[in-house]
């Protein structure tokens, strides 16, 4: 599904993803940990297409190279970045955006757009999986929600695009165990055969929840270590230090 | 050179003979208002006329041709003005006793001080208006609808309007104001507006520009008596070249304005908004955010001052302007003031200028949006607030689809 090579990033003449391969097939869910700065946020940013970046390298994503897609057709795509830091819009409702948002997908996928009564329907039906009180979708798109709602909200949208990779980023930060518990059933009763994860995080924690099949460790913008959840388990007790040094 | 000269009126008073034409030489005296003068530093608007008419005709012949297309959207009453002259008046059943209108006389131009040789000019030529009132403990059931429309040959030739609204002692309206001009352009607009709040009068006042081609300036005074209370929601785009002067007077305690405008400008388009809100008595509140967004090469300006008399203690005033610049060709100016005299007040104003986030254009790009979609998305979210603040559903609704309309007309 998704086939990076040897990709290389760059901000402001800093090189930040220094060679990093990574192949992730339908089914699977990957967890990439890595320390502070180790380039993980610059991994979601470059694969979802924001600019800024100066990318060399190969990625395929569905027999397609990703890095030529404008960031909105990455989207059609079907690829997913839940943010670590949703951007707060006001003025926008949140089902405004995720009806235009929906709509704006299956229409590129020659679906017909959903009517606001169908809409309705659908995104009550999904907030309810996540335990998302109704009057939320009313506010404006992140304005004022906690980092709880946020993410919930992220994961709200993920399950209404219903992209075939999924890229979480630090997803579970800022979340209190019940949001946590919340979030990953969101991720699990999503997951199926035909679908990916890859999951950006610091810690184990949230890899309780959704078990990854694959954990590597990213660190000075390269892959160092793949392994299955033990080495996850094994970063939570000794650290990234044994890794990086290496 | 423009050259002007007052026509010769038949069938005048004495008095206002020689009212036109005292007026008439002070403007000659003092020609169009140049960038010299403070409040016409960012409106060039002398060289504007100048450049567009080498005369102009105040003395314009009446459009028998009227428009009366009505709004569907909600149940309201209605009063056509074709350039700027009352043609037709439908007032609901249930509102009918509540409203007087007439066509406006010499006799109810009441004396203003400090007029702009604009406000001169306009004494000197004014081809009518109307003058309309709301009676004492009316409370109009029905939104009241004016179409301002203006009609397709306009050609070189200058209107000098005077509306006067008389919202009498705790009356309360929702009033729609719509200007739609049908013209090609190459007309001067003069318009001078008085709202006069009587005590615990309570009203909303919606202006709409859908299309405005002509050279234009409007002033509004808007006086505002103990207890009352004016919001004015001013919503703006397809207009070629405004300046829009708004001075309330908050005369008496415990009064209240509040002034809400959003302007979408492209192209080579102009608008201005000055504001001078002065609080003259204790206890008044006031409320002001001007947004606007600029595209092409277009000019928006903000001239904003409140203004707190030495006796206006607990003065609770705010004001808040915002731009939105889409390209480095616009131009957009700020000029906020506060001249205070009080010494127990709460007066606060902020200015901010910039592109649209490029943050949140990402985020919604990241989901599936292209740039336009997102663009549109984002502006339409910056005029939204706007709606927030109006409590008649129907006319909220109104408003949102203009709104959205507007935002999506954005490239």
């Amino acid at each position: 599904m998704l086939e990076i090579k040897n990709l290389k990033a760059s901000i402001n003449k800093k090189e930040i993803l220094k060679g990093l391969n990574l192949n992730i097939k339908a089914g699977e869910v990957h967890a990439i940990m890595g320390p502070n700065g180790s380039g993980k946020s610059t991994l979601a940013n470059v694969l979802s297409g924001k600019k800024d970046y100066d990318v060399k390298g190969s990625v395929i994503f569905e027999k397609e190279d990703l890095l030529e897609l404008p960031i909105e057709e990455r989207s059609r795509k079907g690829l997913f970045l839940a943010f670590q830091y949703p951007v707060e819009i006001p003025g926008v409702s949140t089902s405004n955006f995720l009806r235009t948002t929906l709509n704006s997908i299956r229409k590129s996928k020659s679906q017909k757009e959903l009517s606001a009564l169908d809409f309705l329907k659908l995104v009550k039906e999904k907030s309810a999986e996540l335990n998302i009180d109704e009057k939320f979708l009313s506010r404006p798109l992140n304005v004022g929600f906690s980092g709880g709602e946020k993410k919930k909200n992220e994961i709200l949208q993920m399950k209404l695009i219903q992209p075939k990779l999924a890229v979480l980023d630090e997803t579970d930060s800022g979340l209190d165990i019940d949001a946590l518990k919340i979030v990953a059933n969101g991720v699990n009763t999503y997951k199926n055969k035909s679908n990916a994860f890859l999951i950006i995080t610091h810690y184990q924690r949230l890899l309780n929840y959704i078990k990854p099949d694959f954990v590597h460790v990213l660190s000075n913008g390269q892959i160092i270590k793949s392994g299955c959840m033990e080495l996850a388990e094994d970063l939570e007790k000794t650290g990234y230090q044994k890794y990086t040094n290496a | 050179m423009l050259n002007i000269s007052l026509p010769n009126y038949k069938k005048i008073s004495v008095a206002e003979k020689k009212f036109r034409q005292q007026n008439f030489d002070i403007f000659k005296k003092n020609g169009f208002p140049i960038r010299k003068d403070e409040n016409w530093k960012f409106t060039n608007i002398k060289e504007k006329i100048e450049n567009s008419f080498s005369n102009l005709n105040f003395l314009h012949k009446k459009n028998k041709n009227i428009r009366e297309k009505l709004l569907k959207e909600f149940k309201h009453s209605s009063i056509f003005l074709q350039d700027g002259d009352l043609t037709k008046i439908n007032i609901q059943i249930a509102d009918k006793k509540k409203i007087k209108i007439k066509n406006l006389k010499f006799s109810d131009i009441k004396k203003q001080r400090s007029l702009n040789t604009l406000g001169i000019l306009n004494n000197a030529f004014f081809s009518g208006g109307f003058v309309i009132s709301i009676k004492q403990n009316a409370d109009l059931k029905y939104p009241l609808i004016f179409y301002n429309n203006f009609s397709k040959k306009l050609n070189n030739c200058g209107l000098n309007k005077k509306y006067i609204f008389n919202f009498l002692k705790n009356s309360s309206a929702n009033i729609v104001f719509v200007n739609n001009d049908f013209s090609e352009g190459n007309y001067f607009l003069n318009q001078n507006s008085n709202y006069n709040l009587d005590t615990n009068a309570k009203i909303n006042f919606f202006n709409i520009y859908l299309r405005n081609n002509s050279i234009n300036y409007s002033s509004v005074t808007a006086n505002i008596n103990q207890d009352a209370s004016l919001k004015f929601i001013n919503i703006l785009s397809n207009t070629l070249f405004l300046k829009k002067d708004f001075f309330t007077n908050l005369n008496e305690k415990n009064s209240n304005c509040e002034i809400y405008s959003n302007a979408i400008l492209k192209k080579n388009e102009h608008f201005e908004l000055q504001t001078v809100m002065s609080h003259l008595a204790p206890y008044c509140t006031s409320y002001q955010k001007v947004k606007k967004v600029l595209e092409d090469d277009a000019k928006g300006v903000y001239q904003g001052k409140i203004y707190v008399k030495k006796n206006a203690q607990k003065t609770d005033a705010y004001q808040l302007s915002k731009a939105i610049l889409l390209n480095n060709e616009t131009e957009f100016d700020a000029k906020p003031e506060l001249e205070i005299y009080a010494d127990d007040v709460k007066c606060s104003h902020g200015s901010s200028s910039g592109n649209l986030d490029e943050n949140a254009i990402f985020y919604l790009m990241s989901r599936g949006l292209d740039r336009k979609q997102a663009t549109n998305l984002l502006i339409e979210g910056f005029f939204r607030d706007i709606a927030e603040t109006i409590n008649h559903t129907e006319i909220k609704k109104y408003l949102i689809k203009i709104i959205e309309k507007k935002a999506n007309e954005i490239r």
